[in-house]
C-alpha cells in the first residue's frame, strides 16, 4: 500500500497527525490545572461553596484531559525512538536531559499530586488539598517551560559545539541552551493560548448552561436523582449560580488576556524576524523583496509556482509598519532565500492567518463581552451565549495553528540552519511508517474519540450541586446571589443579580 | 459538615501523613505502569 510512498513525508504526517492530538490536551490542561488552583483558592477565601461546586466539576474534566494528555505524549518519546533515531542521537546529548526533566516534573509534582487532589480531600483537609492543587498547576507550567525550552532550541540553537560524531553537545553554559533566544517569547505566547483556550472551554460550557436554563431544560432531564436535573430549586438555582459564575469568569479572562495575548505574539513575531526570517517572510507572503516598505498581505492565494500570492487584498507599508515600526523600512522577501531552505510558504501563510484571525475574534468576545456587562445583560443576552459557545473550541483550532505555523516555519530543518529533516529521520522503508501512521489514526480516533466525547458529556450535564446538603430553611447565598428556594418557581429562571 | 472538615479534626502529622501515602501511591502507581512499558520496549 506504501510502496510507492515516500518514507520521510509519512514520518513528518506521522508526527504531525500525533502532535496535534497532543497538544489538544496539554493546551487545556495547563489553563486548568491554573483554573481549578484560583477556583479553590477563592472558595478557601470566601467560603462561598458555588467555587466549590465548580471546582468538582471541573477537576473530573481535568482528570480526564489529564490522562490523554499523558497517553497521547508517551507516544511522541516513542516516535524519537522509532522514526526519528538520527534526530535523537545528534540531539540527545542536549535535548536529552532538557526532556528528562520535564518528565520528572510530570512525574513527581503533576501525576503524584493529581492523587491528592482527587482523592485526598477527606484526608488532608482543605488547606493541604489547596497545596496539592497548586503543585500540580505548577507543574503542568514547568512540564510546558521545559517542553518549550527543547522546541525553541531547535529553532534557536545556542550553547552547543559539535562533536567528531556530529552530536550536538552543551558548549559552555547550560543557560544558554535552556534560555536561548526564542524561548522566552514562545514561552509566554503559548502558556497565554493555553490559559485562553481553557477559558473559552470554560466560558463555552457556562454560556451552555445558561442558554440551557434560560429555556428551563435542565428541570426535564432528571436521569440520576441528582438534584439539579431532578427540578429541586435549590439545586438549580445553585448550578445556575455555578453557570453564571464560570462565565463571567472566563469573560473576564477574553477580555483582559487576549489582548495582552496580541501583545506577547507581536512580541514574538518581533523575535522571530530576528533569529528566523524565511518563516516571517512565508507567514507573511512576502515573495519579493520590498525596500521602500511593504505592504501587510490581509488575504491571498499563495502561488509557489510563480512565486506570488494571487488576488492579494493588501494595506500598502503596514507590513513594515508592524515588524520594523518604520513604514518605509526596507523589507527582506524570499527571493533572497536559496530554494533549499525555503519553508512551504502556502500552509504559513494560512495558518498563520487562521492564528491571528482566531486571537482578534476572541478579542471580539471579551469587548462584547464587557459591553454586555455594562448593559447588565451578561446573563440576559443569548446571542453573546451563542457566541461564545461558538467560541468554545476556537483556542484549540488557533494554538494547533500557531503550532504549524512555528514547526512548518522551520522547515527544511529541524536544527534550525544546522540539522536538515531530510537527514534526521530513521532509516526506514515506507510501508513500516506507514502501517504504524494507520495504527495510529485508528487507535487515536477511537481512544480520543471515546476520551472527548466523555468530556463533552460531563460539560453537557452542568455543575452538579456538592455533596453537603443545602439548608432548605435558609436563602442560598453564591457568588453574591441571594435567590431564597421559596422564590424559584419550578420552571423559571433564578431571579439573580445582573451586575455580577 | 462541609468537604475537608472532617480531616481537619486530626493532627497535622496525620493529614501530612496521609498527603505522602497519596502522593507516593499516584507516584508508585504511574512508575509501575512505566516500568512495565520499559520492559516490554525492552523485551
Amino acid at each position: 500500500m506504501f510502496d510507492q510512498a515516500d518514507a520521510l513525508l509519512l514520518a513528518r504526517i506521522q508526527f504531525a497527525f500525533t502532535v496535534s492530538f497532543h497538544f489538544i490536551f496539554p493546551a487545556f490542561s495547563i489553563g486548568l490545572a491554573s483554573y481549578l488552583a484560583v477556583l479553590e483558592g477563592l472558595w478557601l477565601k470566601t467560603g462561598r461553596d458555588v467555587y466549590h461546586d465548580l471546582f468538582q466539576f471541573w477537576v473530573k474534566i481535568f482528570a480526564v484531559a489529564f490522562a490523554m494528555g499523558v497517553v497521547s505524549g508517551i507516544v511522541m518519546s516513542y516516535q524519537f525512538g522509532t522514526n526519528w533515531s538520527v534526530f535523537s542521537d545528534r540531539t540527545g546529548p542536549i535535548l536529552g536531559p532538557l526532556m528528562a526533566y520535564e518528565v520528572l516534573t510530570a512525574f513527581f509534582l503533576e501525576a503524584g499530586f493529581l492523587g491528592v487532589m482527587l482523592f485526598g480531600m477527606d484526608r488532608v483537609g482543605r488547606k493541604l488539598h489547596f497545596t496539592a492543587t497548586c503543585m500540580v498547576a505548577l507543574g503542568t507550567f514547568i512540564s510546558a517551560f521545559w517542553i518549550l525550552s527543547v522546541n525553541s532550541w531547535m529553532q534557536t540553537p545556542t550553547g552547543f559545539a559539535i562533536n567528531e560524531a556530529g552530536q550536538f553537545v552543551p558548549a559552555g553554559s547550560w543557560w544558554a541552551i535552556v534560555f536561548n533566544p526564542s524561548f522566552p517569547y514562545r514561552l509566554v505566547h503559548t502558556v497565554i493560548a493555553a490559559y485562553l483556550t481553557t477559558a473559552l472551554v470554560v466560558g463555552a460550557v457556562g454560556a451552555f448552561q445558561l442558554l440551557k436554563a434560560r429555556g428551563g431544560d435542565r428541570h426535564v432531564d432528571a436521569d440520576d436523582g441528582d438534584p439539579a436535573e431532578a427540578g429541586d430549586d435549590a439545586g438549580v438555582a445553585r448550578s445556575t449560580a455555578a453557570a453564571r459564575k464560570m462565565f463571567s469568569m472566563a469573560m473576564w479572562m477574553a477580555a483582559i488576556v487576549a489582548p495582552i495575548q496580541i501583545v506577547a505574539g507581536d512580541f514574538h513575531g518581533l523575535n522571530t524576524l530576528e533569529h528566523q526570517p524565511a518563516k516571517v517572510m512565508a507567514m507573511e507572503g512576502h515573495y519579493d523583496s520590498h525596500p521602500d516598505g511593504a505592504p501587510l498581505i490581509l488575504f491571498g492565494v499563495p502561488n509557489p509556482a510563480e512565486k506570488r500570492v494571487d488576488y492579494a487584498i493588501e494595506i500598502p507599508k503596514a507590513s513594515s509598519l508592524i515588524l520594523k515600526h518604520d513604514p518605509n523600512a526596507p523589507l527582506a522577501g524570499l527571493d533572497s532565500v536559496p530554494d533549499d531552505r525555503e519553508p512551504p510558504v502556502t500552509i504559513l501563510f494560512w495558518s498563520f492567518r487562521i492564528m491571528v484571525g482566531i486571537g482578534f475574534a476572541m478579542l471580539g468576545l471579551g469587548l462584547w463581552s464587557l459591553v454586555a456587562r455594562w448593559r447588565r445583560q451578561l446573563y440576559d443576552w443569548p446571542w453573546l451565549h451563542r457566541a461564545a459557545i461558538g467560541m468554545g473550541p476556537s483556542g484549540f483550532i488557533a494554538v494547533i495553528a500557531g503550532w504549524i505555523t512555528t514547526e512548518v516555519g522551520r522547515q527544511p530543518f529541524t536544527v534550525y540552519n544546522l540539522m536538515r529533516t531530510a537527514e534526521s529521520a530513521s532509516p526506514l522503508a515506507a510501508p513500516a511508517v506507514g502501517a504504524s501512521l494507520m495504527a495510529f489514526v485508528i487507535v487515536y480516533f477511537i481512544v480520543f474519540g471515546f476520551g472527548t466525547w466523555y468530556i463533552l458529556r460531563l460539560m453537557s450535564k452542568g455543575v452538579l450541586v456538592g455533596e453537603h446538603g443545602i439548608d432548605d430553611e435558609a436563602p442560598i447565598r453564591s457568588a453574591g446571589i441571594t435567590p431564597g428556594p421559596a422564590q424559584q418557581a419550578k420552571g423559571q429562571a433564578p431571579v439573580l443579580s445582573p451586575a455580577e | 459538615m462541609r468537604p475537608g472538615e472532617r480531616a481537619e479534626g486530626q493532627p497535622l502529622w496525620k493529614r501530612l501523613g496521609w498527603m505522602a501515602a497519596i502522593w507516593g501511591a499516584s507516584v508508585g502507581v504511574l512508575g509501575v505502569v512505566a516500568m512495565l512499558l520499559r520492559g516490554w520496549l525492552n523485551s
